[in-house]
């Protein structure tokens, strides 16, 4: 593990330079450890697939104080096994459907596979946080069975509703609000999943589980859920 | 009297908002953290009538802006040339406002700027800020996020938007910036850079031509990024694993041309990154327009937070 200083008040500590899931559970400590030593003096955080970026507030701690106690977490987390377990199991309700799977005939049609299939396949499945980020709310999901990996649109849709659970490559995310998005959708889960007047904003954490529950039309719409025709 | 009601938007402008120096810790949830683009011009115009920092202040770009005061408001205009007047209808020629020094605005009286002759955002600070509605401890707007702003969902000031004011002190500050703390915004831009991230990943070859080529500032540039014209660098490197952004962030994307990430920059990134721009120089970068020559040079990372902290020790005296 690397720390290197990336401007003024920032360090970035790089874990790796590639993305494996065995990394999520050392990101997720990581940014617990540094939340609680550097208490105050923390600006903000951001995890990521293989790195954390740390901001400081350079009014309230000299840089070099910073980078001893990021080197001494750094040192412990390499020294033992990173405690597992602590992470939460975040289950959503998803609707599986061509009319908020937009992407969901595509996808069948390209793997050979039947739409009963594919949700087998996305939904029989724990997936791990690796990231949050692009957009508020917005969690990377790892990882999508190859069987369904499918790419992105070559050139994203203005107009992606919120809710849209889709697949890129072997990644997995729901939308958290109205935007656009290249993501190839198959569902809508009813959640909501970023709320400004919540704290957190989002449930997502790097190092959480998500697991989708399939439910029907009825189940969704009394979710709150919505079906919206592609514009 | 807390929250009377105290500036009236005439005309938002080209585009006004509400901001601050930004809204922290919820970068993890992919939030952005907006904030002032010029945090010295905003640090002065807080400076100048004895506030925090951290008060609230309309960040106006480009100008063409008019505001009421509703009581008698003590405030400093700062940044970009907007040649100022203010219009008050029982006199018949309007009164030049001078930037950069602290100054009343009466009970009926109008603040009218043109548009910018020199830089491109100024700042219009009031005597303890606005009072108005924070989130996460910021009122920063940060539209692509629907955060911050007035409305509290990332809306810019809109024509009739009312801002209130907390208690006007009666004690009147004359407060004027020095000539030698008044950059010029027209003079050729030179920025350090710390270099970080994947600088190691370029070849001297491609650094050199970095530090020689002079850029300039294209048409694509708003409060996220701003992305450079001029000769592209040759063999652009792959993208890597996504990372955490910081501030004043270098992209070299596959088209080989700079783009320097800002205020409300997404959270996280993927395409390789030469370094920083120096804190302090993105100042003077928030100021620049269309076609204004930028050039990089190696900065020292070690002068740079020395500088960076000296200020924010200097703006934060009140």
């Amino acid at each position: 593990m690397q720390i290197t200083a990336v401007n003024e008040n920032c360090f970035l500590i790089q874990v790796a330079d590639h993305i494996d899931l065995s990394l999520t559970d050392k990101i997720a400590y990581l940014t617990r450890q540094i939340e609680l030593s550097l208490a105050d003096s923390l600006l903000d955080i951001t995890p990521s697939y293989s790195t954390v970026l740390v901001q400081y507030d350079l009014l309230k701690v000299a840089p070099l104080v910073v980078e001893k106690q990021l080197e001494s977490i750094v040192f412990h987390c390499a020294q033992k096994n990173v405690p597992t377990g602590c992470n939460k199991v975040i289950e959503l309700p998803v609707y599986y459907a061509p009319c908020v799977g937009w992407d969901l005939p595509a996808l069948s049609a390209k793997t050979g596979l039947s739409v009963e299939q594919i949700i087998t396949l996305h939904s029989d499945n724990h997936y791990r946080v690796c990231a949050v980020g692009f957009a508020p709310g917005f969690a990377f999901l790892a990882q999508v069975p190859q069987a369904i990996s499918i790419a992105r649109h070559r050139s994203p849709r203005a107009f992606v509703p919120a809710g849209s659970v889709a697949i890129a490559d072997t990644q997995t995310a729901v939308y958290p609000s109205d935007g656009p998005g290249g993501w190839q959708l198959i569902g809508n889960c009813p959640s909501i999943l970023f709320d400004l007047n919540q704290e957190p904003v989002s449930p997502f954490a790097v190092g959480d589980y998500v697991k989708f529950k399939p439910v029907s039309r009825t189940e969704f719409i009394d979710l709150g859920g919505k079906v919206i025709d592609e514009r | 009297m807390k929250g009377d009601v105290g500036l009236r938007i005439i005309a938002p402008g080209i585009f006004s908002q509400l901001q601050d120096p930004g809204r922290y810790g919820q970068s993890k949830q992919g939030l952005s953290q907006g904030g002032v683009m010029d945090e010295r011009a905003a640090g002065w115009a807080n400076l100048l009538l004895k506030n925090s920092p951290n008060n609230a202040l309309i960040e106006i770009s480009f100008g063409l802006a008019e505001f009421e005061a509703l009581t008698d408001l003590q405030l400093a205009l700062t940044g970009a040339q907007m040649k100022a007047l203010i219009v008050d209808r029982h006199l018949s020629t309007n009164i030049p406002q001078t930037n950069n020094c602290s100054f009343m605005l009466r009970k009926g009286q109008r603040l009218k700027l043109g548009f910018a002759t020199s830089g491109a955002r100024a700042y219009l600070a009031i005597k303890g800020g606005f009072d108005v509605p924070l989130k996460f401890a910021s009122v920063s707007t940060v539209k692509r996020n629907f955060t911050g702003g007035l409305d509290g969902l990332g809306g810019q000031l809109k024509e009739g938007d009312l801002l209130s004011v907390f208690a006007q002190d009666s004690d009147v500050i004359q407060r004027s910036m020095s000539d030698k703390f008044i950059p010029d915004y027209d003079q050729p831009l030179t920025l350090n850079v710390i270099e970080s991230y994947q600088a190691d990943r370029f070849s001297t070859a491609q650094k050199a031509k970095f530090y020689a080529t002079v850029f300039h500032v294209s048409a694509e540039n708003d409060r996220m990024g701003m992305r450079l014209g001029g000769e592209p660098l040759d063999g652009p490197l792959a993208g890597i694993v996504s990372e955490g952004i910081a501030l004043g962030s270098i992209q070299i994307p596959p088209d080989g041309l700079p783009i320097i990430l800002l205020q409300d920059r997404q959270t996280l990134g993927g395409y390789p990154k030469i370094g920083c721009v120096a804190r302090c120089d993105l100042s003077l970068l928030a100021q620049a327009t269309v076609g204004k020559s930028i050039r990089f040079k190696p900065g020292c990372l070690a002068e740079e937070q020395l500088r960076y902290r000296r200020r924010l020790l200097f703006f934060n005296q009140f």
